[in-house]
């Protein structure tokens, strides 16, 4: 089973667990269980295998662009800069280049696009052409490219080191509104279970959760947003 | 105001007479549905929501057009840096201002092109720095117009390298601006929902409060 699939599991566990201890109903548990555990299932865990895939297409650019364009200054061929570029791919980079090793590098490049599908790549790809069409000084003509994929992966590593942070102030500011929950429903235990009586109490309760989720889901939408310039293949 | 928004609808390249026909039918399905409430429930205040829901419904509706002028507007400068990136490769390997622009307007967006072509069509015109100047007014950023400036003393002066510095120096400060705004705007987004466990909190007391008024009640009068 897929080892996120499992923290959604234990999450979603967690939350219903809570959800029964603050309700006493059955009904209530089953319902935040069922709906945190799907909603999780089907969309969150759909969004961050997107966004952590866009990411290492992001880092697999950067790193193939610079490390490309410097070993073709050095050594002006096109398979050696190309090998020299993909020396230390792994992953599903590195999948994606095994399956390309019967095309030549031009085709490699070129295909390459449509995996990174970035709007740097294609200009990274233009420069390169350019370079073999007309010749000239490549680092200057690449200048502005690696300028721009720095600038890229810059941003992204800055921006995903600040959504970390925030992520856990995030929370830990949840966590503390559930204890205040449980809290109330263990130290004012008679009082509470007589509250549970009331349905306008329990519709609330139900509110709580529905808030919780619908925070998750903001969350995961404003976390996953990626300001990089997509290609048009 | 609403020859202001008639213009952001045509010039977000929606159709008008859709849009209209849009809100109408929104208006007409939330007042048939507040009718029939207030019928089955028999009850005149719920007319009061009624009006609250269409107040707004309506202003988000139209305050959408805002929202979508300005998207179009970032993303024309995030495609403006691109061009500009491009521009420079065109420069550096020799080409003439003029050559370089006519070959980045084939990258362009249909808005930039547009414009582009324009700017092209002017110089061959007016030889001063009004084209540039033009072009850049369809940025809000002052920095863009401060780039042309510098594209004009270009092809005022050559191709010289210490025009080709200046330029390099406000492109290279646009961009990290670009980029950096984006970094503030996904920063502050997402710290804004750290309001969300307030907002629980807040409800947690709600919910004591009614609970507890709830318990009362009916100890005191076995409600």
């Amino acid at each position: 089973m897929n080892k996120s699939i499992i923290y959604f599991v234990i999450f979603s566990l967690l939350i219903g667990v809570v959800a029964f201890v603050a309700s006493n109903n059955i009904f209530i548990t089953i319902g935040v269980f069922a709906v945190y555990l799907l909603y999780f299932i089907l969309i969150i865990n759909k969004k961050l295998k997107e966004y952590v895939l866009k990411c290492e297409r992001i880092h697999h650019c950067y790193h193939f662009i610079n490390s490309f364009l410097i070993a073709l200054s050095v050594k002006d061929s096109l398979d050696e800069s190309y090998i020299s570029a993909t020396s230390a791919a792994n992953g599903e980079f590195k999948s994606i280049l095994d399956e390309l090793r019967d095309m030549d590098t031009i085709e490699k490049m070129d295909y390459l696009r449509k995996y990174f599908n970035l709007a740097i790549y294609k200009m990274f790809l233009d420069v390169v052409n350019l370079y073999l069409d007309q010749g000239g000084s490549l680092l200057n003509m690449a200048d502005s490219v690696m300028a721009e994929s720095t600038r890229i992966e810059e941003t992204l590593n800055k921006s995903s080191a600040s959504s970390k942070r925030i992520f856990f102030e995030f929370v830990i500011l949840w966590v503390l509104s559930l204890a205040v929950l449980l809290f109330m429903r263990f130290m004012i235990s008679d009082f509470y279970t007589r509250m549970l009586n009331s349905f306008i109490f329990l519709i609330l309760l139900v509110l709580f959760f529905v808030l919780i989720l619908f925070s998750i889901h903001i969350f995961i939408i404003r976390f996953t947003s990626i300001y990089v310039k997509e290609d048009k293949v | 105001m609403i020859k202001k928004t008639k213009e952001r609808i045509i010039n977000l390249g929606l159709n008008l007479r859709k849009e209209i026909t849009l809100l109408i039918i929104l208006n007409v399905s939330i007042l048939l549905i507040g009718i029939t409430l207030v019928i089955l429930l028999k009850n005149l205040l719920l007319l009061i929501a009624v009006f609250f829901v269409l107040l707004v419904t309506n202003y988000l509706y139209i305050s959408r057009y805002q929202s979508l002028e300005n998207a179009q507007k970032e993303s024309n400068l995030k495609d403006l840096t691109n061009i500009i990136t491009f521009f420079k490769v065109y420069l550096e390997n020799g080409f003439n201002v003029y050559t370089s622009l006519k070959e980045v307007s084939e990258f362009a967006n249909p808005f930039l092109h547009e414009k582009l072509l324009y700017l092209l069509h002017q110089i061959d015109e007016d030889k001063s720095v009004q084209p540039f100047i033009n072009f850049a007014k369809n940025f809000d950023e002052l920095i863009i117009e401060q780039l042309f400036i510098s594209i004009y003393q270009m092809v005022d002066e050559g191709n010289n390298s210490s025009y080709l510095r200046q330029f390099e120096l406000i492109f290279n400060k646009l961009s990290n601006e670009i980029y950096n705004n984006e970094f503030l705007k996904k920063e502050k987004r997402l710290s804004s929902t750290t309001m969300f466990p307030l907002i629980g909190s807040g409800l947690l007391i709600i919910m004591i409060t009614i609970g507890v008024v709830e318990v009362i009640g009916e100890m005191l009068y076995g409600l």
